[in-house]
């Protein structure tokens, strides 16, 4: 991940800013909206714990304290994916997010929400973080020192 | 199957909120999937070359590409292959979802 972002600060200007958007790490939730109000159906797992975002929160970091680039600006947002289903929300997620892990108590809390509310739609709201960094010029020769 | 990511367009108002210019400017989008978020911003901008190392999300993008957006090129290629070759220096690199 650092030499991505290495190889990002060669492509940059001297002025130039990179935007950098992942998820935050925090859990995936699986939402039932309601009128005005909201059911928590379950958290999504994926295989690797969620590990690769807080690899990639330590990559920026690593890239600020060594002087590549300075943290202009850091925030969260709420991204949310809706469907008119649970399944087909978890066709999409099988389609596309090939380290997703929806577990069955999930599956059953979707099916008996869904009864309990009489509805079907559900959304799934990930927490992802948005940094703009500065490129610096960096240290001459930090990358080959210890 | 319907599905929509972001209708709240909460990632994009993020974007715009940053403290920076956008018009004129040329980016560097790294992960681009199948162009969604391109799109979004791609107006704004002078110049994009939007990097998908997956040969279906590519094929998606370009598949998807509007009209009037004539100054986005796609290239599927991964960052790695991209670094050896370009010699462009770029005003913005946009990591979407992809470190």
């Amino acid at each position: 991940m650092v030499h991505a972002l290495e190889q990002i600060h060669d492509l940059l200007k001297p002025n130039g800013y990179l935007i950098d958007i992942h998820p935050s790490g925090e859990l995936v939730e699986f939402i039932l909206p309601l009128d005005g109000d909201e059911q928590l159906i379950g958290y999504m797992q994926e295989t690797d714990d969620y590990i690769e975002y807080h690899q990639a929160n330590d990559a920026l970091d690593a890239t600020v304290t060594s002087g590549l680039f300075q943290m202009v600006e850091s925030g969260e947002i709420e991204f949310l994916t809706h469907a008119n289903s649970f399944d087909d929300l978890k066709t999409f997620l099988d389609e596309n997010w090939s380290d997703a892990i929806i577990t069955d108590d999930v599956v059953a809390n979707a099916k008996e929400f869904e009864k309990k509310y009489g509805e079907s739609k559900v959304t799934l709201r990930e927490k992802v973080r948005i940094g703009l960094l500065k490129v610096l010029r960096g240290i001459k020769g930090w990358r080959n020192q210890p | 199957m319907t599905i929509l990511l972001d209708p709240e367009h909460n990632e994009s108002n993020a974007l715009f909120s940053l403290p920076i210019a956008w018009t004129g400017k040329s980016v560097l989008e790294i992960g681009s999937g199948d162009g969604r978020l391109t799109w979004r911003y791609a107006k704004k901008v002078a110049h994009v070359i939007a990097l998908e190392p997956d040969s279906d999300k590519h094929a998606a993008a370009l598949a998807n590409q509007p009209q009037g957006f004539e100054h986005v090129r796609f290239a599927n290629l991964g960052l790695d292959a991209f670094a050896k070759t370009s010699i462009e220096k770029f005003d913005l690199a946009l990591l979407s979802w992809s470190l």
